[in-house]
């Protein structure tokens, strides 16, 4: 026999099994006076699902080890299709979160949430806030760079400056004495098990409470929210949360920071709603740290967890809870003044901005860097290494790279597409103009005088000479090109530097003239002769300037190489 | 005409629908990814499996294939990315198979006059060929061995190393 499935029938049969779909009532209104109450909590839930749907999927790449972090989020941020509007989404979901939960919870307080035996809604409410802190100061760590590394220094180093428990604390948080594969992990389960868990269990509770309070409320119908309406608002907010993240997330791509580098300096900077504490730390020091670091926030936290047992009387209205009202103002007063003070003193510090231009130019070379050279092994980019030693070791005191300020004085060779076409074909052009030898001193009774190649010292008279010569030397590092090397042209060149002008100060096979050699010119091989002894007769001999670095170890002379070779 | 009830309850409909799409494109856009882009790359072109003098006419010898490997956000380099089984028939003649089981990926096994994958019992004869069920048992594996392409310079034997879709009849190399 068939039966017909339809909606009842299988509406009928789950009611058998227990599952109710159908509700037996008409869905109840909400009290007009409660909207913002409703609304608030909503909006926080929905807020809370974004960040679960968007963090599951960025889980999907994300990989919580000291080698693989950084890469992993680079990969989303970079690689995956729409993988940085998701992260955007996540990132400025949080800031949403944190807007929303203070929102709810002055709505909760305007409205005397706790009052009425509603102490409950009130501590979820709180706590749900606070586990937002929680998500915040987790979640800045898990991209490994150096923004989250220096942050969360800070950050465990006041948990392990608290009196008798830290170094305990800050022990078992940190996996360890120090940051590393154990830090992550810790970090990521605290992040995306432990919190999301409770979260869920308490935004589900508060709601709870809510339904409790509002069935022990009488609802005059003249007062009334009608369920249609409020379901038409609980959307709106949704949809505009939604909307106005995705505006955000597609429009302002959010921060990464090179990889996290425990050698470095580096001006961290904490979230921007957790800058009032970073403020409020500069004022104590030593043994009186502890009062910006524990004392004073405990006393506004307290203050929170205590006030439905401080703000007893029955009263709604705030004309009469003049003094709890003055209390919480005087809460979002103080981080507000701290906040502003803060970003004040950031905007007029000389040294800040520059360290800051400097952090924003790093953050952009190492995606860059990450992407030409690639990301090894051991998590590194090595070619942003490199960048760090090409400016650590002085190189950019004479050497003008892509982005970076120009030298105080001319003094070498400008290195932005080093080793491309362009920069052989403009160099054959014009040697001693300012983009390459003009202005820079060569050693004692010499000068840089290699003729341009239209100038009447060259007799050339073949039109395909020129691209032939730059073809040969392009040909010489090793590396690909994009069109790829013609052999063909590069005999030909090799034929015109062999025969006609430039034997007379160069040589192909490594002897010593006026001139460097020019085989293998620009192999890895070649540039770390010139880097470690630029003054050998076979490279710039009598008339180079610059110093060598015969010293450096081989593993900064292979980073600094990839660094060089990324600038063509 | 619609009245104030029933046209918000469809705004709420049109509204929440856009929003939820407007979250899911992008999650799912991650989550099929892997379909539209290449995560892992195998080296291309020859790997080294050794001299070639150091393998016997008749004795099948496995050899594992270093080369640099990229995997999603890593560049591997010089890791193991598979293993071959190196059969030499003469001096000069060679036949390389992939140690991957046609069947359901099992590391294939040599046994004394055979192969065979411990997972599911597929077997194969020192030829490659996929061996008739012996004790009227099955072979679960669907094709050959699968071979693989080489060649010997400067003494020194070069494997091309590839992977091929398992389960099915045809030899199929994975792109």
């Amino acid at each position: 026999m068939i039966t017909m499935i339809t909606a009842d029938t299988i509406k009928k049969w789950l009611k058998l099994r227990g599952i109710e779909v159908t509700r037996d009532q008409e869905p109840k209104g909400i009290p007009g006076d409660d909207l913002p109450f409703y609304l608030s909590a909503f909006s926080l839930l929905a807020c809370f699902i974004i960040q679960a749907v968007t963090g599951i999927f960025l889980a999907l790449y994300y990989s919580p080890s000291v080698t693989d972090a950084w890469a992993s989020v680079w990969y989303i941020h970079t690689q995956v299709t729409w993988g940085d509007i998701v992260r955007g989404l996540h990132y400025y979901g949080a800031s949403a979160m944190v807007v929303i939960g203070v929102i709810h919870l002055v709505v909760m307080f305007v409205q005397g949430a706790y009052k009425s035996r509603g102490e409950f809604i009130w501590f979820s409410g709180l706590l749900v806030l606070f586990i937002t802190f929680g998500f915040g100061l987790t979640g800045y760590l898990l991209p490994y760079d150096q923004m989250g590394y220096w942050a969360s220094q800070v950050r465990t180093g006041i948990v392990g400056s608290l009196p008798v428990v830290g170094d305990l604390a800050k022990t078992i948080l940190i996996g360890g004495s120090e940051f590393g594969n154990l830090t992550l992990t810790r970090f990521a389960s605290l992040h995306t098990l432990v919190l999301p868990a409770l979260t869920a269990g308490l935004l589900l509770f508060h709601f709870r409470m809510l339904g409790h309070r509002r069935d022990t409320n009488i609802i005059s119908e003249d007062d009334k929210v009608p369920a249609w309406a409020f379901t038409f608002l609980k959307v709106l907010a949704g949809a505009c949360l939604v909307g106005l993240l995705l505006a955000v997330a597609l429009f302002i791509e959010a921060p990464l920071e090179p990889p996290a580098d425990p050698a470095s300096v580096y001006e961290a900077r904490p979230e921007w709603y957790f800058l009032f504490l970073f403020q409020l730390l500069k004022y104590f020091e030593g043994p009186m740290a502890i009062i910006g670091t524990v004392i004073l926030p405990g006393v506004g936290t307290g203050f929170l967890f205590a006030l439905p047992f401080l703000d007893r009387s029955p009263e709604i209205s705030l004309k009469h809870r003049k003094l709890w009202a003055a209390g919480m103002a005087s809460i979002f007063c103080f981080a507000g003044v701290m906040s502003a003070v803060a970003l004040l003193e950031d905007a007029n510090s000389e040294k800040y901005q520059k360290a800051l231009a400097a952090q924003q130019h790093d953050a952009k070379e190492a995606l860059r860097l990450a992407e030409a050279d690639g990301i090894g092994m051991d998590g590194q980019v090595l070619a942003y290494t490199g960048y760090k030693l090409f400016e650590g070791k002085g190189c950019l005191g004479c050497h003008q790279v892509k982005g970076r300020t120009q030298p105080e004085e001319k003094l070498a060779p400008d290195l932005d597409g080093y080793l491309s076409r362009e920069w052989f074909h403009e160099f054959m052009l014009n040697p001693n103009s300012e983009r390459f030898y003009g202005g820079v001193p060569a050693g004692e009774d010499t000068e840089w005088d290699m003729p341009g190649f239209h100038s009447e010292d060259i007799d050339i008279e073949d039109p395909e000479a020129l691209t032939a010569i730059v073809e040969y030397m392009a040909a010489q590092s090793g590396r690909d090109h994009n069109p790829p090397i013609n052999p063909e042209l590069v005999e030909k060149g090799r034929t015109f530097i062999e025969e006609e002008a430039c034997s007379g100060c160069h040589s192909l096979e490594g002897e010593e003239m006026d001139g460097p050699a020019l085989d293998k010119y620009g192999s890895k091989a070649w540039l770390e002769a010139v880097i470690r002894k630029p003054h050998s007769p076979h490279l710039f001999g009598d008339r180079n300037s610059m110093p060598g670095f015969e010293d450096l170890p081989d593993t900064d002379m292979i980073a600094l190489i990839r660094y060089i070779e990324s600038l063509r | 005409m619609l009245n104030r009830r029933e046209a918000l309850q469809k705004s709420s409909v049109l509204l929440g629908g856009a929003a939820a799409i407007g979250l899911l494109t992008p999650l799912a856009r991650l989550l099929t990814f892997p379909l539209e882009t290449a995560t892992t790359e195998s080296p291309k072109g020859f790997l080294s499996a050794g001299l070639s003098g150091g393998f016997q006419v008749g004795a099948p010898k496995k050899v594992a294939l270093a080369g640099t490997k990229r995997d999603a956000w890593a560049t591997l380099e010089n890791v193991e990315v598979g293993s071959v089984w190196v059969c030499r028939d003469s001096e000069e003649e060679f036949r390389i198979y992939s140690t991957i089981c046609p069947h359901l990926g099992c590391a294939i096994n040599h046994a004394k006059d055979h192969f065979v994958c411990p997972c599911h019992g597929s077997h194969f004869e020192l030829s490659g060929e996929r061996k008739k069920g012996t004790d009227g048992g099955q072979n679960p594996s669907p094709r050959d061995m699968d071979t693989l392409d080489w060649k010997v310079e400067e003494g020194v034997l070069l494997v091309k190393y590839a992977r091929f879709k398992q389960g099915q009849e045809v030899k199929e190399e994975i792109a």
